[in-house]
């Protein structure tokens, strides 16, 4: 290779670098399409990885879960142990967690696709996001939402043929309408871009929140991406006063993204697309009512 | 002692389009294993930057041009392979840089091997902070904590596995340097 001679090529892989981001920041379709070429190729490559790979996994996950006392670190370790289960049970749902996603029901005009999580971002990429083993097979669409046991998980960012890639609640970039549960005030939920953490923000500056309360999901007329009451977290702290209008909550979302693993995508069954809205607004009243 | 072989290993001007494919397709490779194995472990362990620290082991060894090439490919890789967030093209323009950067900082300052390991750990923090300025420009703003800690264990981490980077990118380019000298004539103006 003439090296050497190469440094206007140096000059374009910037350019053609610095072109990529501008257009992907201007909403151009290449990043995606790119994303979702590479990930039919990628993402079964890292399915075969995470089945090999979940013994080993598991033991660490468990030596990382005995170094915490708090009631918060036994909580994870809790949530870690019910993933090696699941872990152990490798090929199909573990049986307890097919039970507790199956007590979620999904709303009227969508079911549950089931799915793991196979890769997740790392650390230095900065962004909260995961890739789950399943897609457009599985009927998985742009857009859609993915919880699991624990509550709500993120929204389906891009989709391949047996690969999705989640954005997760966490993730700083995402906000979703949300409500606390006790005293129906709505506000904005913001991801913080840690596992398991994130802050509420009321509309009503005078809005009652406080401590322990449940932030659920506020839903939208056609129930995208999240139907309503779909649990996000416990408020953990509540900063700042009314007056100055900064009040924010801390919120400890129920699903902790550094021990995730299954999940089920809700998926739009054909005849609800067909149905125009009318039912959907009673679609998150049943979720809602799977819910408890 | 070593350092005399480490700089006559530096002229990476007969790499054979054979070793640069494979070189390409591994680092790709590596970004998959991160994804679908390294960042699933623990925090200290799960944080370590394979990608970044074998661009810049191979920026190291083969100077800034290289190092720069393979940054551009093998930040596409991580751009692209699921799960990749954020624009596409930012880890592409990230590490054709910090590859061109150690590069020249190798030809400039011709660094020993255990400053070439604190170089790698200076680059991963640079990488990281530069991947927190191009998520800010895209209009989503990282929050500090996260990306301090991320920075602080890819920087220790990328300490541990930056020897691994190192010696291979040495081995590639003392492979060469064994081939080169069998021939009668230097090679400089001859590729």
């Amino acid at each position: 290779m003439h090296w050497r001679r190469s440094r206007t090529a140096v000059v374009v892989c910037l350019l053609a670098a610095l072109t990529l981001i501008v257009a992907d920041i201007r909403g151009s379709a290449l990043g995606g399409w790119l994303r979702a070429t590479v990930a039919t190729v990628a993402g079964p490559a890292e399915q075969a990885l995470n089945r090999g790979s979940a013994p080993v996994r598991g033991l660490a996950a468990g030596a990382g879960g005995q170094t915490g006392a708090g009631a918060a670190e036994l909580a994870a370790a809790n949530q870690q142990l019910r993933e090696q289960l699941a872990a152990a049970a490798r090929g199909a749902l573990d049986a307890s967690a097919a039970a507790e996603l199956a007590a979620l029901a999904p709303p009227a005009g969508y079911r549950q696709a089931a799915a793991h999580v196979v890769a997740v971002a790392a650390p230095t990429d900065l962004v909260a996001t995961v890739t789950i083993d399943a897609g457009t097979d599985a009927g998985v669409a742009l857009g859609a939402a993915v919880i699991s046991a624990d509550g709500v998980v993120g929204v389906v960012d891009s989709v391949a043929r047996t690969t999705a890639t989640v954005r997760l609640v966490t993730d700083a970039a995402g906000a979703i309408p949300a409500r606390v549960a006790r005293t129906k005030e709505v506000g904005i939920f913001r991801g913080s871009g840690q596992a398991d953490t994130g802050s509420l923000e009321l509309l009503d500056p005078l809005g009652q929140m406080h401590p322990k309360d449940l932030v659920v999901t506020l839903g939208s007329a056609d129930g995208q991406p999240f139907p309503k009451g779909l649990p996000i977290g416990r408020i953990t702290e509540v900063t700042g006063s009314a007056t100055a209008l900064d009040r924010r909550a801390v919120v400890r979302t129920l699903v902790d993204a550094s021990t995730l693993d299954s999940v089920a995508v809700l998926v739009a069954e054909p005849q609800a697309a067909a149905d125009a809205t009318g039912a959907k607004p009673q679609a998150g009243a049943t979720g809602q009512a799977g819910a408890r | 002692m070593r350092r005399p072989e480490l700089e006559l290993a530096g002229d990476p001007g007969a790499a054979s389009p054979a070793t640069v494919l494979v070189i390409g397709a591994l680092l790709w490779v590596l970004a998959i294993l991160q994804s679908a194995l390294v960042a699933r472990l623990p925090v200290p362990l799960g944080a370590t930057p394979l990608v970044l620290v074998a661009v810049l082991g191979l920026g190291y060894a083969l100077g800034p041009v290289p190092g720069a090439l393979l940054g551009a490919w093998a930040g596409l890789g991580m751009d692209l392979v699921p799960p990749a967030g954020g624009p596409v093209g930012s880890w592409a323009l990230i590490l054709a840089l910090v590859g061109l950067g150690i590069g020249h900082v190798r030809e400039s300052r011709a660094p020993g091997p255990w400053l070439a390991i604190g170089l790698l750990a200076i680059g991963t923090l640079v990488a990281v902070g530069m991947r927190a300025a191009v998520l800010w420009f895209s209009g989503t703003t990282p929050a500090l904590v996260p990306t301090v800690q991320a920075g602080a264990w890819a920087a220790l981490t990328a300490i541990v596995v930056a020897p691994l980077a190192l010696t291979a990118g040495q081995a590639l380019t003392g492979r060469r340097r064994v081939r080169a000298a069998r021939l009668p004539l230097p090679l400089d103006g001859q590729q």
